[in-house]
């Protein structure tokens, strides 16, 4: 595996105000209520409003993008990110990103007390990964991608690669096409739940970890200099599900993502499910 | 290299990377409790386990005593694994 190269590694403070929330939720379409309702988010034992582990995420992507390189043509970027407590609002957290040789890895903790709230590895890997076994799709047209870019690039004006926007997207549509709902479907059906958003009022519905594969020339596109796909498509791979007890459980859905058939990226968002008593 | 050997290494490498441990750190003789695995390294374990041999590593295996350390998940997962690893 050969070296990262990186640069500009230097801490990052963030800090998520409602207006940067409600950012994330126009563009996510994710409104669960623990993101917006205090009273929802108390009942589900936290302090405060909990801000959506994808928008630091975004943010930590945007500081890796401009940071660490690929040094082959050949290689893949990986950044795995596991959600290890939430990010609630108005508090602030340190980004301590720290490279070593072949793979980096990356911390955010809040600065009150020091508990950290992400950790992720960033890696090269040099083989692009499997996309023979898909068993749903869902698709993007150019119509849906521009209205999504153009409320991206409003929100996030210096986000200049390609990835990100991509990533923003194809999360958005994961959760439009009721994938994490698809994944634990069989279990809700036996207590009453019809869709995603039921789902999200009933149980304590989290995001625990999120992988991100980039083809390498797509790991240094950036948006402005890229036409406009007339379709993405993501092939969803087999989705794994694992007990966590009689009242929870976690998944792991995969997709693969193709711009205008060419395959530049796979995404794995792992899910956590926890059923009220 | 047989079975055993292939459930150890992944287990070996998983943890290794997800703790940044060193190598020499992650044995067959390691205890979970000395791993210091949380509930969300759990979590990444049996997603793992389960997308690469196909076997569930309930909760109760854990919180019950039947496995407590790196050797007996191994000799858990060969005896319950229903596919080749891949």
């Amino acid at each position: 595996m050969r070296r990262l190269s990186s640069n500009g590694l230097a801490d990052m403070i963030l800090s998520f105000c409602q207006e940067q929330i409600s950012g994330w939720a126009r563009l996510s379409g994710d409104y669960n209520p623990i993101h917006f309702d205090e009273d929802r988010a108390r009942g589900a034992g936290l302090s405060d409003i909990v801000v959506h582990g994808m928008l630091p995420l975004l943010h930590i992507k945007q500081k890796i993008s401009n940071s660490i390189a690929l040094s082959g043509a050949t290689e893949w970027l990986t950044v795995k990110t596991v959600f290890r407590q939430p990010v609630l609002r108005h508090m602030q957290h340190v980004l301590d990103i720290e490279s070593r040789g072949s793979r980096s890895r990356f911390s955010l903790c809040a600065t009150q007390d020091g508990v950290e709230v992400m950790s992720g590895r960033i890696f090269a890997v040099n083989q692009s990964v499997n996309s023979t076994e898909m068993v749903d799709s869902f698709t993007v047209d150019t119509e849906l991608y521009r209205q999504k870019k153009a409320i991206f690039l409003e929100i996030y004006p210096g986000f200049e690669k390609a990835w990100l926007l991509v990533d923003a997207i194809t999360f958005s549509q994961f959760l439009e096409n009721e994938i994490p709902f698809s994944l634990v479907k069989n279990q809700l059906e036996l207590r009453g739940v019809a869709n995603q958003a039921e789902l999200m009022k009933s149980a304590l519905t989290v995001q625990t970890s999120h992988t991100l594969t980039i083809e390498p020339s797509f790991y240094a596109q950036k948006t402005a200099e890229m036409v406009d796909p007339n379709e993405i498509r993501c092939e969803l791979l087999p989705p794994v599900t694992v007990a966590g007890g009689k009242d929870s459980l976690s998944g792991l859905c995969q997709f693969n993502v193709f711009m205008d058939d060419a395959f530049v990226m796979q995404s794995e968002v792992g899910i956590f499910v926890r059923f009220a008593n | 290299m047989n079975e055993n050997a292939e459930i150890f290494d992944f287990l070996q490498e998983l943890i290794i990377e997800m703790k940044d441990y060193d190598a020499g750190m992650v044995q067959r003789d390691s205890s979970f409790e000395t791993l210091a695995l949380d509930s969300l390294d759990y979590v990444e374990v049996q997603v793992g386990v389960k997308k690469r041999f196909g076997v569930d590593l309930t909760p109760d295996l854990f919180s019950s005593g039947k496995i407590t350390n790196i050797d007996q998940t191994v000799s858990y997962i060969a005896k319950e694994s229903t596919a080749a690893p891949v």
